[in-house]
């Protein structure tokens, strides 16, 4: 897998100059990363439920 | 001292002076001086310190003191928690130049007071990010029952010494599934408790939200025995629920004659494995009332927790990545990259669905008392596998040893996992699954399990 210019412009964006030899291997996970992304998005729940993060005040 | 002993029939000999605490360890030692070249389960191992202790507890026996219910018991932990005078690693070259820790990590201190002698410090997947402990830097560690296998992981050291009997008790943690991946795969009891049960104050972190830690044990009343040793809220961990010690010990007899068990479907049997669902079958049957139970979305709650450990690994790692890429073990870097790109519209998504999931569960839970699913789609796969078969289709093998305990380690719910054994003779575990808080129920369930000779831990061939 060749690193698309889309994926090397996020990590451009985050700070991270991802060297040659790690672009394709990253790539990679990334598109495996949004395929379970997508899955999480693509769910519809009802605006009220709220985020269940973990802070107690 | 035989390496059939339990942490219960060690402790009662030493505190009625049967046995010396030095006695214990010095043999503890010496199996693992034996074992733990080929198996590579500790990666530190604290030979004067253990005995240096071992000497002090039996000089606090002769002088009248009461030693602890864990008296003498050898133990290892997972090389995330600290160990005073060990450099914690996490299983990573980095952490490796920082030095040595100042004081035990909250667990570490609980097992000591309980009596408990620390042998060392167990090997793990870099950072807890796997699910083989195939470690670049420190080695694999070699499943005790087929030396050519993986032992699982992210926590393979600690299960897998428990396994081959070099310690009855160990700890570990679980975020994905870091307990109960490598506890099927070795064949041993271990317990992944209710998120924010035990404190993990004085480990290395890995997900804040879904870090867990627990023990691993050969028994079901050891692994009851170790957990209640350890619980106790400790303000340190802001995640640490304030909430009294609730004992598991003595353990019922009746687990399975008035519970009712439910057997997940949908995403806990697809792709499963005919080892798995008849691991999960045989413990069905042991209940007098079962029903079949449906979690919808399971898929997409695995899907979040995924999405959560990679952002959340990310992050936590983000400057090391930035700095030194290169001193990662390729198998954690390029993964963590990744995570660094993930849009937070995903993680926040990710958190909302967790409180769907978490109230579907809690549903399910008005009609059984216990979810059974299996903790791995098969038995431990060989060492450097890097595909697997689940059901005719060729997956990754890495991130699918976790696909059934990822959606309930995203809710924190606690979860027993109990050996069983298939015709190849080779292990694979059951989930015990039981509404928060409720781990007593799930130690009580693997105890009737015990009894009725359905799960059972098993001696090392020689």
């Amino acid at each position: 897998v060749e690193a698309s210019t889309d994926v090397r412009a996020l990590w451009m964006l985050v700070g991270l100059d991802i060297a040659p030899e790690y672009r394709a291997g990253v790539a990679a996970q990334f598109l495996a990363l949004m395929s379970q992304a997508d899955l999480v998005l693509s769910f519809p729940l009802p605006d009220q439920l709220e985020p269940a993060a973990v802070f107690l005040p | 001292v035989s390496e059939a002993d339990t942490a219960v029939d060690l402790a009662a000999r030493v505190r009625r002076g049967e046995l010396s605490a030095e006695a214990v360890t010095s043999a503890a030692l010496a199996r693992i001086r034996t074992l733990n070249p080929t198996l590579n389960c500790f990666t530190t191992v604290l030979y004067e310190q253990a005995l240096t202790d071992a000497r002090r507890l039996d000089a606090r026996i002769a002088a009248g003191e009461d030693p602890g219910v864990l008296a003498g018991v050898p133990v290892g932990v997972k090389d995330l928690f600290d160990a005073r005078g060990v450099v914690t690693r996490a299983g990573s070259k980095i952490l490796a130049e920082g030095g040595p820790a100042s004081s035990d990590a909250v667990l570490v201190r609980r097992l000591k007071a309980a009596g408990a002698i620390l042998l060392g410090c167990q090997n793990m997947d870099e950072f807890a990010y796997g699910f083989t402990t195939e470690n670049s830097h420190y080695g694999v560690t070699h499943h005790p029952h087929d030396p050519q296998r993986v032992a699982g992981g992210s926590s393979g050291g600690s299960a897998a010494a428990v396994a081959a009997a070099l310690v009855p008790l160990s700890l570990g943690s679980d975020t994905n599934g870091s307990i109960r991946v490598p506890a099927s795969f070795c064949g041993v009891f271990g317990l992944k408790p209710t998120f924010g049960r035990l404190p993990r104050t004085g480990t290395f972190p890995f997900v804040h939200d879904l870090d867990h830690v627990g023990p691993f044990a050969r028994t079901a009343t050891d692994l009851a025995l170790a957990y209640d040793s350890l619980q106790g809220h400790d303000a340190s961990d802001p995640a640490c629920a304030p909430r009294p010690i609730e004992a598991a010990s003595p353990l019922p007899a009746d687990g399975v004659d008035t519970l009712r068990a439910g057997l997940l479907d949908g995403w806990f049997e697809e792709g499963a494995s005919d080892t798995a669902l008849a691991a999960v079958a045989r413990v069905a049957g042991a209940f007098r009332l079962r029903a079949t139970v449906s979690l919808p979305e399971a898929k997409r709650a695995r899907a979040a927790a995924f999405c959560l450990t990679a952002a959340s690994g990310a992050t936590l790692h983000l400057e090391r990545l930035r700095t030194r890429p290169q001193d990662f073990d390729p198998a954690t870097r390029d993964r963590l990259l990744a995570g660094a790109l993930l849009p937070a519209t995903v993680v926040i998504q990710a958190q909302r669905l967790r409180r769907w999931f978490a109230a579907q569960a809690a549903m399910l839970f008005e009609k059984v008392d216990v979810l059974l699913a299996p903790c791995t789609p098969d038995v431990a796969p060989r060492i450097g596998q890097n595909t697997m078969s689940l059901r005719g289709i060729e997956v990754p093998t890495r991130p699918n040893m976790g696909i059934y305990t990822q959606p309930i380690s995203f809710i924190g719910l606690p979860v027993v996992a109990v050996p069983l054994w298939s015709a190849s003779g080779l292990p694979i575990g059951v989930q015990l699954i039981t509404p928060a808080w409720q781990e007593a129920r799930a130690l009580r369930v693997a105890a009737a399990l015990e009894r009725h000779g359905i799960v059972s831990a098993r001696r090392i061939r020689p």
